[in-house]
């Protein structure tokens, strides 16, 4: 009895210790900490939104329209007297409702291509540094390329020639065609420097494969520059995902984000002073941004010692 | 010299390698524009055609006479291989073809009415944010640097993580429709006729400030960090401490010393984010209806008009292409290390 | 002050002390405590005689080097002692004054295997610099013919050719390098020269070049040397004096042949016996233990912390005699004899 006690006392004591280091590290780190809380900000309100709010009101025609923030609703006298925290846009959504449901969407289209980009990027730059020669010439000149060539032009083109209209996901796998390209330059640098390192060396001479010194000894090495890497791809990711749907290419039935800011944009907002329905999607959209950047800048100086411990 | 020699000579050549390399980037990306439509399985032209037809009206007339020139342009009939053809012999003589929304004007003088828009204000702007960036991110990455100078750190990384056309939102928002010092919208007054004259001079750069601004602080901060991160990693090299140890003015430190080294990867940095500039830029023309591409590609998006949207893809690609492969060739007057005669 | 007055002003008795350098401390502040990197360290060198500081990486050399010419970065700093360059305290100055004696009466020759030199800039240009930096007033601004004098005779002393001049770092040689670093370090006639590691990882013939040109230029100058290095064979080839360093203290100094025929500090026996020789090639010798830690490294014998012997709090520096001083631990004296 006594032992079990002890013991669920030592994990406690380690829980706790472990988490006081990381406390002390973000302390020492703060872009990592602030970051890390603008993100968790953001999921707590979508969280809480969801528990408490009447989300299903992001559809069009859900309020009267154009109604500022605590506007008696005309068209619904008795339920909705007091209005809506955030008002309305044009077509009658609720403003709320739609950062609500629109933050996650946006999210998971970040995500969804970041992933793959990020996957897509190792593997090649791994077979790249792998193989060398005219494989490496060719992957690495056609990332060349991809990297002159501005993405948003060819996710023009690819979403132009979806008629149909995307789905959020479609969206994801639409930007993630493009998303690959600067991960799979950065990684490629860095498993080069990598190769040259000693353990690799002796792990070369003592006889172990190209595959697993590749995927044994580099990949885990380098997993906190890959971390740092799939952070920025999100953060693209979600930038051209965004600057698409404001161009009028995205899922026009779904409130993401940048849907709204296409809609403020398509129904001159700014010129009807409606700050309720273009602030909004602004503040959260700046909030996702700096916070991915300052992760990503957390991560470089955690990834990168030489960057560390500089004003 | 053998055939041989001349050819290992030329391929060595530095400048004929980037051109290579430029000829590629256009070539790759043509050979792109013009197999996605085909992978989609969905034809843009003719599914606009068809919806055009269907709402009959004044367009009726010329549109047959397109549907003809349409099919006898790129002769769907025929073979991938040949339709392929057709299409490059076209971008090389730079003919995109009519614009569908706007027949029978062609998809090039539609470009060509917006071009000079775009081109002025990025020009400008690139210069500006690059310059004010790079200097910024100078003074804040050099230690001996006067401290109040670390309170603008924090301004400046936000601004360069936020994209230009939230900014753009704002400053119209803020400076347009708020304080009313600028006009909302357009490239010109509406009750002003386009001439070279001072007072429409004055009218035009007094429509371009906020869109200017929009783009300059947004892609400031993007310079000043990457700016502070070289000078940063400068500091640590053992050519700085030897300059220390030589007893050199700290001005000459600075400027050639730290400053010289640290803007290098800053001009391969400016080649690289051409594109990401005129991206960036595209919305904010939507949001300003400036009448530069951006505006003329988002109407044509809004419209379906595939020729204007590919012809002018195609033309940004090659200027970009262009303006990476002059800071290529002139990059060796700035690094000795890279050479014209032995490759890059 | 012209060059020439100030060289006549050099010019003066071979007794004259060039350098004295007096309980000389540099602290790192780190989130876990001071680290006493160089810890009351005091030496002196008569004008015109060269020493040499060996020790183990770790012990402080580098750092001491660096905190003669002041150029101790943040996290460190010179926490306290003088450095005495004739009648005058470097640390006592402000940065300007310190600035101008950079290169004037201190000179760096640095590390062999670094890029000391800026890549961007011509090979005259990074020696005219200096000069330029170090005129007092405009009028002494040289005309285009004599800079090219000057940099032609700075780069003939150090057997370069003058075509040197409008070449860039990446087409010179490792030895190459090494030698317009210690032209430059020449250029203004200095009175002391720190030469850090002057030739690590140049090859053996080139460094052996190196160091006989920068002997060359010194004894020219009559000029002090503080030589920086780990190659302990190097080091009893080229020095008068030679001082041993261990946990950022300096444990033994002496003349060189006293030194190395009867070193009186355990440390100096085992760094001694560690080198391999010619009559002795079947054992290498290494030495027991790790370099002390210098986190919060207390006062006393660090030694004795390394060989686990109980540390006495208070040890002297004691002369054995002429010009040879040691901390005299009784604890380990005997170690290794």
């Amino acid at each position: 009895m006594t032992t079990v006690v002890e013991s669920q006392d030592l994990t406690k004591k380690s829980f706790k210790r472990r988490l006081a280091d990381i406390i002390r590290y973000i302390r020492r780190n703060p872009s990592l900490g602030v970051g890390i809380a603008l993100l968790a900000s953001l999921v707590l309100f979508v969280i809480i939104g969801y528990a408490t709010y009447e989300v299903e009101r992001f559809r069009p025609l859900s309020g009267g329209p154009d109604l500022a923030p605590f506007e008696f609703d005309p068209y619904h006298p008795e339920t909705r007297s007091g209005g809506y925290i955030l008002g309305t846009d044009r077509q009658g959504r609720d403003v709320m409702s739609v950062m609500i449901a629109g933050i996650p969407l946006t999210l998971q289209i970040g995500l969804i291509a970041g992933l793959i980009g990020i996957t897509v990027g190792t593997l090649l730059a791994f077979i790249a540094a792998y193989y060398g020669g005219w494989v490496d010439q060719i992957i690495s000149t056609i990332v060349d390329v991809g990297l002159t060539i501005p993405g948003i032009l060819i996710l023009i083109v690819i979403a132009v020639n979806i008629q149909s209209g995307l789905s959020v996901q479609q969206m994801g796998l639409a930007v993630s065609a493009v998303a690959w390209v600067w991960p799979a330059r950065t990684i490629r640098s860095q498993v080069l420097v990598m190769r040259e390192q000693l353990y690799v060396e002796i792990a070369r001479l003592s006889g172990t494969s190209g595959f697993s010194i590749m995927f044994k000894e580099m990949l885990p090495n380098l997993a906190p520059y890959i971390g740092a890497s799939l952070v920025g791809s999100v953060a693209s990711a979600i930038l051209a995902s965004v600057g698409l749907e404001a161009l009028g290419l995205g899922p026009f039935d779904s409130p993401t984000l940048g849907m709204t800011i296409y809609w403020n944009i398509q129904f001159s907002s700014i010129l009807h002073g409606m700050w309720w329905w273009f602030g909004p999607p602004i503040v959260v959209l700046a909030m996702i941004f700096v916070g991915l950047f300052l992760i990503t800048a957390g991560l470089d100086e955690w990834s990168n010692p030489r960057l560390r411990k500089r004003v | 010299m053998t055939f041989r020699d001349i050819v290992a000579a030329v391929y060595t050549n530095y400048v004929f390698r980037r051109f290579l390399f430029f000829l590629l980037i256009i070539w790759i990306a043509s050979t792109a524009i013009f197999l996605i439509p085909r992978l989609s399985g969905q034809d843009p032209v003719k599914e606009k055609l068809l919806l055009e037809a269907q709402r009959g009206g004044h367009m009726q007339a010329g549109l047959e006479e397109m549907a003809a020139t349409y099919s006898r342009k790129f002769g769907l009939d025929k073979p991938l291989i040949v339709q392929y053809g057709n299409y490059m012999a076209d971008l090389l003589r730079f003919d995109f073809g009519p614009s569908i929304a706007y027949f029978p004007k062609s998809v090039n003088s539609l470009i060509g009415d917006s071009v000079i828009w775009t081109f002025g204000l990025l020009a400008v702007c690139t210069f500006i944010a690059f310059f004010v960036g790079t200097v910024a991110g100078a003074l804040l990455g050099w230690p001996k640097s006067p401290n109040f100078l670390q309170y603008i750190f924090m301004p400046i990384l936000t601004l360069a993580a936020i994209p230009y056309y939230l900014l753009a939102l704002v400053l119209i928002y803020i400076f347009a429709f708020n304080l009313d010092w600028f006009p909302l919208f357009g490239g010109y007054s509406v009750a002003t006729l386009p001439r070279w004259e001072l007072s429409f001079t004055i009218d035009v750069i007094h429509h371009a400030i906020l869109p200017a601004a929009s783009i300059v602080l947004a892609s400031l901060g993007f310079w000043a960090l990457g700016m502070r991160g070289m000078m940063v990693t400068n500091q640590g090299e053992d050519f700085m401490i030897a300059a220390e140890a030589k007893g050199l003015r700290s001005i000459r430190l600075f400027f050639n010393y730290a400053v010289r080294n640290a803007v290098l990867p800053q001009t391969t940095a400016l080649a690289l984010s051409l594109g990401t500039v005129f991206t960036g830029s595209v919305l904010v023309e939507v949001i300003f209806r400036y009448p530069g591409l951006g505006n003329t590609l988002y109407q044509a998006i809004k419209l379906n008009d595939f020729f204007v949207i590919r012809g002018m893809i195609f033309i940004v690609i090659v200027t970009l292409g262009l303006a990476t492969f002059i800071i290529d060739v002139t990059y060796p007057l700035l690094d000795p290390r890279v050479s014209y005669k032995r490759g890059g | 002050m012209t060059t020439k007055q100030k060289t006549a002003s050099k010019k003066s008795p071979v007794s004259e002390i060039g350098i004295d350098v007096k309980d000389l401390k540099v602290h790192y502040d780190t989130p876990d405590g001071v680290v006493k990197a160089v810890d009351g360290v005091s030496f002196s060198l008569r004008q015109g005689e060269r020493m040499a500081l060996v020790g183990e990486s770790g012990s402080g050399k580098s750092t001491l080097a660096m905190a003669l010419m002041r150029l101790t970065r943040a996290p460190g700093r010179i926490a306290g002692g003088q450095v005495l360059v004739g009648d005058q305290d470097l640390l006592d100055l402000d940065e300007e004054e310190m600035r101008l004696q950079r290169l004037n009466e201190v000179a760096l020759v640095p590390q062999g295997a670094m890029n000391s030199l800026n890549p961007v800039m011509k090979i005259k240009n990074q020696i005219l610099d200096g000069l330029y930096d170090h005129q007092v007033s405009r009028d002494e601004k040289m005309s285009k013919e004599e800079q090219i004098q000057v940099v032609e005779r700075l780069l003939l002393a150090v057997d370069l050719a003058p075509g040197v001049a409008e070449m860039y770092p990446h087409e010179l040689s490792g030895g190459m390098k090494q030698r317009v670093a210690i032209a430059i370090a020449t250029s203004m006639e200095p009175r002391i020269i720190v030469a850090d590691e002057p030739t690590s990882a140049l090859d053996v013939v080139v460094q052996r070049n190196v160091m006989q040109t920068l002997g060359r230029l010194q004894e020219g100058l009559h000029a002090s040397i503080i030589l920086i290095g780990h190659d302990m064979g190097l080091v009893a080839q080229f020095s008068d004096h030679v001082g041993v360093m261990y946990a950022g203290r300096l444990v033994e100094v002496g003349p060189v042949k006293t030194v190395f025929k009867s070193p009186k500090h355990p440390y100096t026996r085992l760094l001694i016996k560690s080198l391999p020789t010619l009559s002795n090639k079947t054992d290498f010798i290494g030495i027991p233990g790790l370099p002390a830690t210098l986190l919060n490294l207390p006062e006393g014998c660090a030694f004795c912390l390394r060989i686990g012997k109980t540390n006495p709090n208070l040890i002297p520096w004691v002369k054995v005699e002429k010009d040879h001083f040691i901390q005299d631990c009784k604890n380990c004296a005997s170690y290794g004899n």
